[in-house]
């Protein structure tokens, strides 16, 4: 399985997901012109992953979104909820949510979705975005 | 039947008198706010504790449920604290609220468990209670001597302690359980001496009910003199009570005298006077009680089309009160005068309307009552097999009648026995002792006393003899009867099961009913949710007075009462607001009120009017043509109250106009009010009055401004259950403006709480304050960033870039900047998704617009949408203003796992995110076009403050 590089633009996250160091970056902004196309790939990518995961080591998310609109919300939960199922299942995820510093309506937004994914986040504040 | 109709009826009103002295004697303590649910989740160990009995009590009289739930967790949380007080507590209101709930098993488990509780809290006083409350559930249920001997344990305690005011209550009970013993001499001596406690406690609303209470003794004893004279004491003390209530069941209980003495006359009389006070005060059961005696006493004087009108009265009332038993029992009554006045089906009519109503209520008095008529009637109109009907059922319930009946007098003959007994004891052990002595004087008298008695003994043998056989040869002719009977039992036991057969339609029809009223209650709750939409947020209001309060409560679930708030034209120093009272309350009053806030929408939004006195006239005119007044057969009923503001911020002006209800300014610790036209909105124009008038004051900083309704001064309550008024309203404003508009919020609605005690909330309520604040140093507006022109995708991108570079100039927080920038993205899109885009014509291009005051910027977008997308906008934006912050978090949680959004998004989300990131309402406004579209113009605010 290859590794997933999206490149980032005005409007949409950078996607790093590098399989050799078992970690996944989501950073940047989310409003891509059609949301769904953006972020299906991302979702196969992920079930594919997860399905033909061997070792048990800790699987690191790590999402630095500065802004998401409310149509990335809802793919951005569904793929959220879909790590919380492999968390269920037993495998080792670690999700940190990045906020700016004093930005509550991006902590408050990732609080949601932790508990609405039933994955537990850490949340760490930035001073630079 | 006549005769004996009456005198059922003088007992059960009799009852109600002892029944509204038991519920005086029990305990009921003042009920505390709802704001205690509020901070329940702040407290901790025992102060919890504590909140949750206040819960539970407060929950006590008007839900079972509730209140079981907060006493059950208050004792949990006791036990785990090792707090034997709460522990007691929360056992004692388990115990009340099963007694109010007729469970006495249960009751006296509960609090036999508190009696425990409070010895082992060294609590001596509230364990007395206890027992005495225990004393009230043997009394009711009929086990006389175990209830006296709980009262007399809770007295003597009392004693020991010297606590005067602890020995009043069981006491009093004493005297009530020996009048229900039939042991009336007991019942007047501790009457007495609870009255003469009652005199040293100087406690005069006492004085005067335990003189009632002796009087009511008398009264049943036929010594009507006496009874006369205590019911003459006690009402001349409740008049300088000035206690309307209890004034009239006095003089009631003095009608019944007069009744009895066959004064009819004067029975008339204290009736009529009765009523007058029943009148005056709230208690409306009384006036229904009054009325139905007047009744009564007419019907005996066989003046039936009189009687007729008193229980006319009397029936509507009950149905105001919602007395099902008080219903019933009209319409047996006008069954009975029908029946009379030989208008049998009439009759019929309503004695089937009545047996149906008992029946629901498992009535059997009532019940028993209307199949008795029923049979009268059919035998009249010559139905003989529908009679007999009537006759058998009626027959069939008269056993269980009779035995209670029976019970009730086997106890009473006991008890006197018992006193006789006791009093014989008493001569027989003088007489032994004079015997003695003759004894030992006279022997020989002595032997021939023996052969005397050996004669009685054996003339007593012979006779019990004869009786045996008399009782034999009885036994034998009753085995011929009961083969006799138990053919007809036969017959009637096969009426029975058609008899059954309609109570299981009687028992559908009543599950009909519960769905019923199911499915009411589902659309009255709907209606409500209709109801909070055309309300304006209490954030609206915020954004042009900082400090403000809103105090909304309904009587019932939805209201008759409603407010209006809006800007004039787009200018934030100029807006309407108005507190409008409807006739009338729950649905009617929500009907009106919808119809109310339509003509006001009318009036402001469409003709734009601005002064009050104009809006207040264009309403009359709009409503009477609505509601067709013009028609003279429509009766003006429904109007409405109105106090309307029209405030100019910057100019510090303020117009009113009001029909009935005033507006009170408070202006340095004084008040002044801008009194209304004493004219109603749906009121026609007359000579005398040709419009309203328009009032204009100067406003000054740090005025405070009030809007009502009526409800809240007319609220009844207090110690003599008075009405609030407007003069300790006005006290109460003035008294309070050291606090700000929130806390003055707390404290008016914790008097009200406290002043209506535990009677009923009496109308929809309503209160607005407002505090006109020193205005900041003013900036004017500066448009940031205006677009008006092409729109595309990559139009988003070039204009976020835009606005991200010149606020990136500005110094306000990263937070806000991010905020604007959230909330413009939001805009844009939806321009983008749903806007109608024609790059060609120039005049319908989409507008944004950037602008920024001193204290907040506004996002502005103007774009063309088809004119069918305009009522799901408006309904959803509606929605979304009238959420606070959870409620949009969870709508907002709601639409992302489960909406069904399409690839565009949408589903409203954005409207969602704009308004918990700006934390403000939405302000929308649709502007025309053609037939086909509209200009819909949306504003969102972002305020340039951080809490």
């Amino acid at each position: 399985m290859e590794n997933l590089i999206i490149k980032a633009t005005d409007i949409t996250p950078e996607i790093y997901f590098n399989i050799a160091d078992r970690t996944f970056n989501i950073s940047g902004e989310s409003r891509p012109e059609n949301v769904k196309d953006f972020f299906e790939p991302i979702h196969i990518w992920i079930d594919n992953y997860f399905n033909n995961l061997e070792g048990k080591e800790n699987q690191i998310f790590t999402i630095k979104l500065a802004y998401f609109n409310s149509s990335s919300a809802k793919f951005l939960l569904s793929l959220l909820k879909n790590l919380g199922k492999f968390y269920q299942s037993g495998i080792k995820i670690e999700v940190n949510w990045c906020y700016e510093k004093d930005d509550d309506d991006m902590k408050e937004a990732g609080e949601q979705m932790s508990e609405m994914a039933k994955l537990p986040f850490k949340f760490i504040e930035k001073d630079e975005f | 039947m006549i005769r004996a109709k009456s005198f059922v009826f003088k007992i059960l009103i009799f009852n109600m008198i002892i029944i509204s002295m038991i519920s005086c004697i029990f305990a009921i303590e003042v009920q505390k706010s709802d704001s205690l649910e509020r901070i329940l989740p702040f407290k901790k160990g025992i102060e919890k504790a504590d909140l949750l009995f206040s819960l539970a009590e407060e929950y006590k009289s008007r839900s079972f449920n509730d209140s079981y739930s907060y006493a059950n967790q208050c004792y949990i949380l006791s036990s785990s604290l090792n707090y034997v007080k709460g522990q007691a507590n929360s056992m004692y209101l388990l115990g009340v609220i099963h007694y109010l709930n007729n469970d006495y098993n249960k009751a006296l488990y509960y609090w036999e468990k508190t009696v425990k509780y409070r010895n082992a809290d060294m609590d001596q006083i509230g364990a007395a209670n206890s027992l005495s409350n225990i004393g009230l559930i043997y009394m009711n249920t009929g086990e006389y001597d175990k209830s006296i001997d709980y009262f007399t344990k809770s007295l003597q305690i009392h004693t020991r302690l010297k606590n005067k005011r602890g020995m009043a209550k069981p006491i009093e009970n004493l005297g009530v359980v020996n009048f229900k013993k039939g042991d009336y001499e007991k019942a007047i001596e501790f009457y007495q001496k609870s009255l003469k406690i009652e005199e040293e406690l100087n406690n005069k609303l006492g004085v005067s009910q335990s003189l009632s209470s002796i009087a009511g003794v008398f009264l049943k004893m036929n010594n009507y003199n006496k009874a006369l004279d205590y019911y003459n004491q006690s009402l001349k003390m409740k008049l300088e009570l000035k206690d309307e209530n209890e004034i009239s069941i006095t003089l009631n209980s003095i009608g019944v005298v007069y009744e009895n003495t066959n004064n009819i006359s004067k029975a008339i009389e204290y009736y009529h006077k009765a009523l007058n006070y029943a009148f005056q005060s709230i208690n409306k059961q009384n006036i229904a009680n009054t009325l139905n005696n007047l009744g009564n006493i007419h019907i005996s004087e066989k003046k039936y089309d009189e009687a007729l009108n008193y229980f006319k009265k009397a029936l509507k009332i009950n149905q105001e009160i919602g007395s099902k038993e008080g219903i019933a029992s009209c319409n047996f009554h006008f069954a009975d005068i029908y029946n009379r006045k030989k208008e049998f089906q009439t009759s019929l009519n309503y004695s089937k309307v009545s047996l149906l109503i008992a029946k629901q209520m498992g009535n059997r008095d009532l019940i028993f009552k209307n199949l008795m008529i029923q049979a009268d009637i059919y035998s009249n109109l010559k139905d003989f097999e529908k009679a007999y009907e009537a006759i058998s059922e009626a027959n069939f319930l008269k056993d269980s009648l009779m035995n209670e009946t029976n019970h009730k007098q086997i106890t009473e003959i006991e008890t006197k026995y018992q006193t006789e007994k006791k009093k014989k004891e008493i001569t027989f052990l003088n007489q032994q002792s004079e015997f003695n002595e003759l004894k030992l004087k006279k022997n020989e008298k002595d032997i021939q006393f023996q052969r005397v008695i050996l004669y009685i003994i054996f003339v007593g043998f012979i006779l019990i003899l004869f009786i045996a056989l008399l009782i034999y040869k009885q036994f034998v002719e009753k085995k011929a009867v009961n083969l006799k009977l138990e053919f007809q039992n036969k017959e009637i036991s096969n009426k029975k099961e058609e008899l059954e057969n309609q109570k299981n339609i009687a028992i559908q029809q009543r599950d009909q009913i519960i769905e019923q009223k199911k499915h009411i209650t589902d659309s009255i709750l709907y209606a409500q949710k209709i109801q909070n939409a055309i309300l304006p947020n209490s954030k609206c209001i915020t954004n042009y007075f900082f400090n403000n309060f809103v105090i909304f409560k309904p009587k019932d679930i939805v209201s008759g009462d409603f407010y209006w708030f809006s800007n004039v034209a787009n200018d934030e120093n100029k807006v309407i607001i108005a507190a409008i009272d409807c006739t009338g309350h729950g649905v009617p009053g929500a009907f009106m009120s919808i119809v109310a806030y339509n003509l006001l929408k009318q009036a402001i939004n469409e003709q734009k009017l601005t002064k009050p006195s104009e809006i207040l006239n264009s309403l009359t005119l709009n409503l009477n043509s609505t509601l067709q007044l013009s028609d003279n057969n429509y009766v003006v009923m429904d109007s409405m109250d109105i106090s309307l503001c029209f405030i100019d911020k910057l100019n510090l002006n303020l117009q009113y106009a009001g029909a009935h209800n005033p507006v009170y300014i408070i202006r340095k610790g004084e008040l002044i009010e801008l009194k209304a036209d004493a004219h109603s909105i749906g009121e026609i124009f007359t000579s005398d009055f040709t419009g309203f008038v328009n009032k204009e004051i100067e406003l000054e900083i740090n005025d405070s401004i009030y809007l009502f309704s009526d409800g809240y001064v007319d609220q009844f309550g207090g110690p003599n259950r008075k009405k609030f008024l407007s003069r300790q309203f006005k006290k109460m404003l003035i008294d309070i403006q050291n606090h700000p508009m929130p806390k003055q919020k707390e404290i008016i609605e914790s008097r009200f709480y406290k002043w209506k005690g535990s009677i009923d909330q009496y109308d929809d309520i309503m209160i607005i304050g407002l505090e006109i604040l020193q205005k900041k140093e003013h900036m004017p507006e500066k448009t940031l960033l205006r677009y008006k022109g092409k729109y595309h995708f990559e139009t988003i991108e070039k204009l976020i870039n835009q606005a991200k570079d010149i606020i990136n100039e500005i110094d306000i927080k990263n937070v806000i900047k991010k905020k604007i920038i959230n909330v413009l993205i939001e805009c844009l899109e939806n321009i983008h998704k749903y806007a109608i885009i024609d790059n060609e014509n120039a005049d319908i291009l989409p507008q944004i617009f950037l602008i920024q005051s001193d204290e907040r910027f506004y996002i502005k977008t103007k774009n063309l949408i088809a004119i069918e997308q305009t009522d799901i906008l408006s309904n959803h934006i509606n929605i979304v203003n009238s959420l606070d912050k959870d409620g949009l978090k969870k709508m907002y949680e709601e639409i992302i796992d489960n909406g069904n959004i399409s690839e565009k998004g949408g589903a409203g989300l954005g409207f969602i995110d704009m308004a918990i990131k700006s934390g403000n309402q939405l302000f929308y406004n649709f502007a025309d076009h053609n037939n086909k579209t509209v200009f819909f113009e949306l504003t969102v605010v972002v305020n340039n403050i951080t809490i």
